[in-house]
């Protein structure tokens, strides 16, 4: 095999390494904005007055923890 | 208002001479009767022909000549230049013929419409036709109460051609009679100004009864029994020629912009003959005694005369004017420009970006959201939404209590003439953008491609609701009412979800309110379904109310799940985040 291909077989898992890393910063990042509306959610939901509104946000806490559990399945 | 009043006083004027002349009143009735066979007798045609005319008029158009002959032929066949001109129309609007050949078949059904000239003159004269019409009217109704179309068509001609004889019977009568107590002939007028006067005339008679044949009838009648002159007659047919074209300009105001330029072609064709015919009008009268000595007409046959005229003006036309159809139709184009709405200019399209992929990128993606915001309204207004003041569910909620006044929203006609432009510009910019793409852009242009015919597609999905929505809104049965009003709002909530969405900053945010919304229209689909089931075990509603519901449930259900689709494409720039958003169908 040439030096050549070689280097760029390299390169190229190089390349992939790092969009792979930059894939998982990003995940990471995602997760961690995830945590903090979860969190912050929680906090709503046991200062909220009326039903409706609880109901609501229990709604949108169902789906924040749903999109978190796939978020770190992503994690690998 | 001025047209509210019009009918009545023109109705009022027509009461007072028929009162006042029983003449009159016979001939008016011989007009009458004979327009009423007119279109009993266009309608046969078309009834016999059973669509073999449009086949004519798309298949045998390839050049010129073949497509003055078609015109010839078909409009001699049906006996209108109306049918023919309406079907070029037709077929213009969906480009099944060129604006050429459109022409040419109309340059050709002027020469066909003369054929009834002849009919007239032949039959309708000499011989006392007056005793065929009433077995012809026997026949026709006869076999009008046929179940099969062709034997309806045909006594529909029967009857037609029966009415067309008495009709000229009685002008015939009302004519020889009129003469008794009004000399028309009295006012004849020789000379320029007599043509001219004439001229004018008969564009006024051919205006208001919307029939050159029905004018020509009316001249041929009036010739025989002496109640005009040859040379005032001839300049009445001159006039019918240019009425007809008015008529077909008016009739072309209501259509797009190959109508209008048809209609203008006509008009070109009968006013530069016309010009022409005036000015040489004793030379051509000559050459028509010569023509009839050929053919063996009587000289004092001058019914014939004057059709053998109406052919000569029409071959005169077609001669002088055949090689400038070209020239004509270019003219016709720079004077009547296609109308653009102002929804259907694309606003962000720019060439310069077309090369610059990211840019191209943007511009595609705003240009969808325009074209989704002009389709958002239609839809609204097609389930009766006010589109003014409804930005949120509250605004929602107040007009949907409200008692439902029905907006008319024609979808079709939007779409045709307002979004399909749009979204073909934002096709055939994308393509040409993704040429100098990478993969993973020329991937995310085709998904806003998607997107863009997702929005093509829910707006489809809602005028095919259209029509029951419009229906059971005014059902006295609450529960269907109600049902209906509840696949209204449903719709409507995921609009203005949708442009929450959009005025959305945070991507998070983006994704949460769009899982909410998967997650709420499944939740309705079931609540809707089981609701259904209730009220069919209730009886409450009807077998066909329910399944009218049933299928518009599951249009709406559908259009919401595209909606959504079309909105994560759109408003989700993170292709992470787009992977993290759950496919629908997982949604629990």
């Amino acid at each position: 095999m040439k030096l050549s291909k070689i280097v760029n077989k390299i390169k190229k898992y190089l390349a992939d390494t790092s969009l792979a890393q930059k894939k998982q910063d990003k995940i990471q990042e995602i997760i961690e904005k995830l945590s903090l509306k979860k969190a912050q959610l929680k906090q709503d939901i046991k200062a909220c007055e009326t039903e409706m509104r609880k109901e609501e946000m229990q709604k949108e806490f169902e789906i924040i923890s749903r999109l978190l559990k796939k978020s770190r399945k992503l994690i690998l | 208002m001025s047209k509210k009043l019009l009918l009545p006083l023109g109705f009022l004027f027509f009461a007072y001479f028929v009162i006042v002349s029983q003449d009159l009143a016979v001939l008016l009735s011989g007009i009458a009767i004979f327009i009423i066979g007119m279109v009993f007798m266009q309608d046969g045609f078309k009834l016999l022909s059973g669509g073999v005319l449009d086949k004519l008029l798309q298949k045998f158009t390839s050049n010129l000549f073949y497509s003055i002959l078609t015109g010839v032929i078909s409009t001699s066949l049906v006996q209108s230049s109306t049918i023919t001109s309406l079907i070029v129309i037709s077929f213009l609007s969906v480009e099944l013929l060129t604006l050429v050949q459109g022409v040419g078949i109309i340059f050709g059904a002027n020469l066909g419409s003369t054929t009834t000239a002849w009919i007239i003159s032949s039959l309708g004269v000499d011989v006392k036709i007056s005793l065929y019409a009433m077995p012809l009217i026997v026949f026709g109704v006869v076999l009008r109460f046929s179940k099969s179309s062709a034997y309806r068509g045909l006594g529909n001609v029967l009857l037609g051609l029966g009415f067309i004889f008495l009709g000229i019977a009685y002008m015939k009568e009302g004519f020889d009679t009129l003469k008794d107590s009004i000399d028309l002939a009295a006012y004849a007028m020789e000379g320029i100004l007599g043509i001219l006067v004439y001229i004018v005339i008969g564009i006024v008679v051919t205006v208001i009864i919307q029939s050159s044949a029905a004018t020509l009838a009316i001249v041929i009648t009036a010739l025989n029994a002496d109640s005009i002159i040859y040379i005032n007659a001839l300049a009445l047919v001159i006039g019918a020629n240019l009425g007809t074209t008015l008529t077909a300009i008016l009739a072309s105001l209501a259509s797009n912009e190959n109508g209008k330029r048809v209609a203008f072609a006509y008009f070109v064709f009968n006013l530069v003959t016309a010009v022409i015919v005036t000015i040489f009008i004793t030379y051509i009268s000559d050459f028509v005694d010569i023509l009839a000595t050929y053919l063996s007409i009587d000289a004092n046959n001058y019914g014939m005369k004057l059709a053998l005229f109406h052919t000569l003006f029409s071959v005169i036309g077609l001669l002088i004017l055949s090689p400038f159809v070209d020239q004509i139709v270019a003219l016709s184009e720079r004077l009547i420009k296609k109308k653009v709405s102002a929804h259907s200019k694309p606003i962000y399209l720019l060439d310069a970006n077309l090369t610059l992929p990211d840019a191209a990128i943007v511009s595609i993606k705003k240009e969808i959201i325009h074209l989704y915001d002009n389709c958002q309204k239609a839809m609204l207004h097609a389930i009766n939404l006010h589109t003014t003041n409804l930005k949120t569910k509250e605004d929602l909620a107040v007009q949907i209590s409200k008692e439902v006044t029905k907006i008319n929203t024609d979808i079709d006609e939007i779409y045709q003439s307002n979004l399909k432009i749009l979204y073909s510009e934002i096709i055939k910019y994308s393509s040409f953008a993704q040429e100098n793409m990478t993969s993973s852009q020329q991937q995310e242009v085709g998904d806003l491609k998607r997107s863009a015919k997702l929005i093509v597609e829910v707006l489809k999905d809602t005028r095919d609701i259209q029509k029951n929505l419009n229906f059971y809104l005014k059902s006295r049965n609450n529960f269907i009412k109600d049902e209906y009003n509840i696949l209204r709002k449903e719709l409507a909530a995921i609009l203005i979800d949708i442009n929450t969405l959009n005025a959305t900053e945070d991507d998070i945010e983006r994704l949460t309110q769009l899982e909410i919304l998967k997650s709420t229209i499944q939740a309705n689909d079931l609540t809707n379904t089981a609701k259904t089931d209730k009220l069919i075990r209730e009886g409450a509603i009807k077998a066909t109310m329910a399944t009218s519901l049933i299928n518009d449930s599951a249009t709406i259900y559908s259009t919401q799940k595209k909606l959504v689709e079309m909105a994560t494409i759109l408003f989700i720039d993170n292709k992470l985040m787009k992977e993290i958003g759950e496919h629908i169908n997982e949604t629990k």
